[in-house]
């Protein structure tokens, strides 16, 4: 399953970059799809397990704001 | 120090205005400025398309850089302006803006992106301007600033090392003291960040501002300042950044509350290969070099007869800047002269900071100013000492 990763700004588009590149994630960065409302107009699309993924990039500080699956269900919204 | 850095193609020069703007560059940094203008060029964080998220590579791996070399972990706190006068602007007016009536405390040494705006805003806002002298010797003794400021201060700005008499104020001990009241400290490292170890890591409410062109040896029309978590400004100007653009407020997080409109990538891409050339050498492997260079020139000026060399000779409180004069002579017609007949680039004059100058006695004519960089060779600076020596002989 793969999932899109939202965040606030490009800046944290580029921490997510970096992290997933170090760590061997399969992903892509792409525009935000239009159904998703995010404050930047990019977004990571990775593919695993959603939580882990989450984690891996929470413990690298980034910022991440919402977590959506492939069907645009919301998996995880930061509060 | 030699190997990546090639100068003096078009003209045979002894370049010594680094303070002015570092040259040469190492050959990377228009290397990078290069690649990213003929294979990349987008506009970083506005589209989404594979050109326009390598150029976002670029800038964030300059964030990166920057906070390595600043010495601090968040690289969304870099904000990048188009030179250290724009992020001194940026400040001034943030911090004054809401402080009518206190006091704001600065040094006799600040250069005029710092007395200029800070004269203006303090008029403006009814804002008392404490400036605090140098000694003759152009240094700064902290504790002087230390007892200016009080519960009515709402920023202090200090500039790290003079541009006219390369003394530098320890900016630690203003950090603490004016911590105790929660007032933040402005710090002008134009010419510290790159040859002078520095790191902020251990104070959050210092915010470093950098300029791009000197000791980082990159590309003019870069610039910044680094945003401490303990800080929270305002912005100064506003408007598309990319982000949150269905709305017509500006964001509220960084790095792009700071920076609106579309960024100098070319020179961000030279500043990076700039930086990361100076993280590879190290600041305290540059420092030498470019000290042990000052040294052998102070010492080759002192022994001419008619100079005179101003400042301290507490080596470890000056960077490779030197101002001296030759008695009875104009520094616009030394500087003239050095140039026409021994190919010598440095600046005469002011250097932009006629309160330095007056409080160590040299205005309004001023001083010649020598400024080393990491290119410099000792070959240099016997050239400039023997042509000093001939023109105060009268050659």
């Amino acid at each position: 399953m793969c999932f899109f990763f939202l965040f606030k700004s490009t800046t944290e588009v580029m921490k997510a970059d970096a992290v997933f590149s170090k760590k061997g994630v399969k992903y892509e960065i792409l525009p935000v799809p239009k159904k998703l409302s995010s404050e930047c107009g990019l977004c990571v699309k990775a593919c695993g397990e959603w939580k882990e993924l989450l984690n891996v990039l929470l413990n690298e500080k980034v910022k991440v704001t919402a977590v959506y699956d492939e069907g645009l269900g919301e998996c995880w919204k930061k509060t | 120090m030699k190997g990546s850095g090639s100068a003096g193609k078009r003209h045979r020069v002894v370049y010594l205005d680094n303070a002015a703007t570092s040259f040469p560059k190492p050959d990377r940094v228009w290397d990078a400025v290069l690649e990213y203008a003929r294979d990349i060029g987008a506009n970083p964080g506005r589209s989404g398309h594979r050109l326009a998220v390598e150029a976002a590579r670029i800038v964030f791996g300059c964030r990166n850089l920057l906070s390595r070399l600043l010495g601090v972990g968040d690289p969304e706190r870099v904000i990048f302006t188009k030179n250290a006068t724009e992020a001194m602007n940026v400040l001034v007016f943030s911090l004054l803006r809401n402080s009518y009536g206190k006091n704001v405390v600065t040094t006799s040494l600040e250069h005029n992106a710092v007395s200029r705006p800070l004269r203006y805003w303090c008029r403006h806002f009814k804002i008392e301007l404490r400036v605090i002298p140098c000694g003759k010797d152009a240094l700064v003794n902290p504790k002087d600033v230390c007892e200016a400021v009080d519960s009515d201060t709402c920023a202090v700005f200090v500039n790290h090392a003079s541009n006219v008499f390369g003394t530098v104020t320890p900016f630690e001990e203003i950090a603490r003291c004016a911590a105790r009241f929660g007032i933040p400290v402005v710090l002008d490292t134009t010419q510290t960040l790159g040859t002078y170890p520095v790191s902020f890591s251990d104070f959050d409410n210092v915010i470093p501002v950098f300029t791009g062109h000197k000791g980082l040896l990159g590309p003019q029309g870069t610039g910044g300042f680094y945003l401490p978590e303990g800080v929270d400004l305002e912005p100064f100007i506003m408007g598309g950044t990319g982000s949150n653009s269905e709305s017509d407020e500006q964001p509220s997080f960084l790095p792009d509350k700071f920076e609106s409109g579309t960024l100098n990538v070319h020179g961000i891409a030279g500043l990076s290969a700039g930086v990361s050339w100076v993280l590879e050498k190290g600041v305290e492997g540059l420092r030498k070099h470019e000290m042990d260079l000052f040294l052998h020139l102070w010492e080759g000026l002192k022994g001419v007869k008619g100079v005179v060399l101003y400042g301290c000779e507490l080596w470890e409180r000056r960077v490779p800047v030197l101002s001296f004069n030759i008695e009875g002579m104009d520094p616009a017609q030394v500087a003239f002269s050095l140039d026409r007949d021994f190919g010598i680039c440095c600046r005469p004059g002011l250097h932009c900071a006629p309160w330095a100058h007056k409080a160590v006695g040299t205005y309004p004519e001023g001083t010649v100013r020598f400024s080393l960089g990491a290119f410099n060779t000792y070959e240099d600076v016997e050239v400039a000492v023997d042509a000093v020596k001939r023109i105060a002989e009268g050659m």
